[in-house]
């Protein structure tokens, strides 16, 4: 700090621009996170060009060409009503990934807030938040969206809603450590001493010096999410067939778990590459952007 | 100095205490002053004086809580600060009082543009379109001595030094003309030859809003260039005040004497500093009787300033006050050689 001041007058160097630019270099040269990257990218290619990709209907059944394996036709092979499996994954990219993701933005846009909140304001109301936080931290995200699920019944929405309240705790619990220590910066005392509103610093100040890592936070969080929802299409609560769901395909597939594994196969491989992937990227970011947040 | 004049700021009797589990500390005990209209008041101190403490509690930036106790009377515009409501109190902050910090290098929002921080200061207290703000936020930069202000305006804080940054929060100071600038060490976190500079935006800044400036410091040198009067604190207690002639010229405190015979000479004849012997107390554990004995030349372990805490009083000559109960023998007392002054001060 001291070393700035010494210049004078003259503007400091713009030390911000260069380490953020020596982040994203940090950030490329992880190679897992480069991968994960690479992975994502093809899976939500293969999911928004799949009319392109592939001449199957993925909910056009066939019973004549059930139960085929993999082959050049059908390089994934059938399912038990002959639908296409692979047409079935690119397609079921769009349900899953957007879960993921929705589900995520959902539990960031609820936690995030009262997090917020919580950490700045304290007291009475911090208690409060954080005993509520405690009681759906008790549950893993998994139960409590099977819960959630079980009372309000299956479908899309349900669903992506129940994944992401799942998380919610993880946000308000990530954005209350980020408010509690921001409410001890320097800037933050400047704005109340200039008579700003607590709400106007929490959205100028706090929020934004939040975000990164609570983007961190939500990319790693992604593959729970999706790993919840999928979960639930195996147990047959989720996104009910014949709609192209990686969970609800496994799920399906179970029963014929000896006569063509290939069946499971496949559907899980996505599943494994795309959670695998974000959590790549996750770390990637977290140790380029927020090496504090490093356990 | 001596016409009766209605304060602007009337501070009485205000006590601040920090609560520990094991121990209580009290920052600010018993002090009193006030500030007049278009005044510049130097608060000088040690670090632990108090100094920065009894200004803060003036904003209330030190939130009442089971660790913090504050009483007494902060008078502004006939309200009792210390009992206003967070609303009133927020309307007053910035609006009226303006809190210029003391590290200009982090107390702007890294994240944020400069302009964008200085059009809010404005927009926190007045209802003024985008437009309008932008304008007077350029306007402001401009005042402060920022040049290219509407290419500075667009740049984020890491693009400023130091004295730059310092300029900018004078800024959002002076953003809504408040009657009253608090400046607490505003060049300490700053390079000498800027020092100047800051200090010269800082009169502009008193100049061009007519405001009233508490200007807090341990330097003497800036105190006396600046302050019109001068109020010296020690250990949580006013110790001396007077206009800022009267000060330097005849000191009735053993420990402003002190402060003043510890400034370096630039007569060139003296080889060392004369530092005051000793350190500033322990605030949980402030000696009994006056603050200052263990440290006093005056002292010569007489009982009375180990037993009775000396009151402020009046010494009939305008304003100047001073808590020492051996006031007579410093009759006469100027810039002494900093010798005589710590002449049994060892014991």
């Amino acid at each position: 700090m001291s070393s700035i001041s010494a210049v004078g007058e003259a503007p400091a160097a713009p030390e911000a621009t260069r380490t953020s630019l020596r982040k994203l270099r940090t950030f490329a040269r992880n190679k897992g996170a480069m991968i994960g990257i690479f992975i994502l990218l093809a899976l939500a290619f293969a999911a928004i060009f799949a009319r392109l990709l592939t001449p199957y209907d993925p909910t056009a059944q066939d019973l004549s060409s059930a139960f085929l394996a993999p082959s050049l036709a059908h390089p994934f092979g059938t399912d038990d009503l002959g639908q296409d499996i692979l047409a079935r994954i690119m397609y079921g990219g769009r349900y899953t990934l957007a879960i993921g993701v929705v589900a995520v933005s959902i539990a960031a846009i609820i936690g995030v807030p009262l997090g917020l909140i919580s950490g700045y304001v304290g007291g009475a109301t911090d208690m409060v938040i954080q005993r509520i936080t405690d009681i759906l931290l008790s549950f893993n995200p998994f139960l409590l969206a099977l819960v959630l699920v079980a009372v309000f019944g299956v479908g899309i929405q349900t669903v992506t809603i129940a994944a992401g309240i799942g998380v919610i705790p993880q946000f308000i619990r990530l954005a209350r450590g980020q408010a509690l220590s921001l409410r001890e910066e320097v800037y933050v005392e400047a704005a109340i001493a200039f008579g700003e509103s607590s709400l106007a610093i929490l959205r100028r100040h706090v929020l934004r010096n939040a975000l990164t890592p609570i983007l961190v936070y939500a990319t790693l969080n992604i593959g729970v999410t999706i790993l919840v929802a999928a979960g639930l299409g195996f147990l047959g609560l989720g996104v009910q067939p014949p709609t192209p769901e990686w969970g609800t395909m496994l799920g399906t597939a179970r029963s014929f778990i000896f006569k063509a594994s290939y069946q499971l196969t496949f559907p899980g491989l996505t599943i494994f590459l795309a959670v695998l992937s974000f959590n790549l990227v996750g770390d990637g970011l977290r140790d380029a952007f927020d090496p504090s947040l490093r356990e | 100095m001596s016409e009766r004049r209605e304060p602007l700021l009337s501070i009485k009797d205000l006590r601040v205490t920090f609560r520990t589990r094991t121990e209580s500390v009290r920052a600010v005990d018993g002090v009193s002053f006030d500030v007049y209209p278009g005044e510049t008041l130097g608060v000088v101190g040690e670090s632990g004086s108090g100094k920065s403490v009894t200004m803060l509690s003036v904003l209330r930036l030190i939130p009442p809580s089971t660790r913090v106790v504050a009483s007494g009377q902060v008078l502004f515009g006939g309200k009792d600060l210390l009992q206003a409501s967070k609303r009133e109190i927020r309307r007053i902050r910035g609006r009226h009082i303006a809190l210029i910090p003391q590290d200009p290098m982090t107390c702007l929002d890294p994240v944020l543009r400069v302009g964008r921080q200085v059009r809010e200061a404005i927009q926190a207290h007045e209802n003024v379109a985008a437009a309008e703000a932008h304008r007077r936020g350029v306007q402001l930069l401009e005042t402060v001595g920022i040049p290219e202000p509407e290419r500075h305006y667009a740049q984020f804080p890491h693009e400023y030094s130091g004295g730059m940054r310092q300029r900018a929060m004078i800024a959002m100071g002076m953003a809504n003309a408040p009657s009253l600038l608090i400046a607490d060490e505003p060049t300490t976190a700053l390079d000498v030859t800027i020092q100047a500079q800051i200090m010269d935006v800082l009169r502009a800044a008193q100049r061009e809003t007519r405001a009233s400036m508490v200007l807090i410091s341990h330097d003497l040198g800036l105190i006396a260039e600046m302050a019109d009067r001068v109020v010296v604190m020690y250990a949580g207690h006013v110790v001396e005040s007077a206009d800022v002639q009267t000060i330097f010229s005849s000191p009735r405190h053993p420990y402003t004497l002190g402060l003043i015979g510890s400034l370096p000479q630039t007569t060139g004849n003296e080889k060392w500093l004369r530092p005051i012997p000793g350190s500033p107390p322990d605030l949980a554990d402030v000696p009994s009787g006056c603050p200052f004995h263990p440290r006093c030349f005056l002292s010569r372990g007489r009982e009375i300033c180990r037993v009775t805490r000396p009151e402020l009083r009046s010494l009939g000559t305008g304003e100047h006050r001073s808590a020492c109960h051996f006031v007579a023998e410093l009759e006469g007392a100027s810039a002494l050689p900093a010798g005589e002054l710590h002449e049994g001060a060892g014991r």
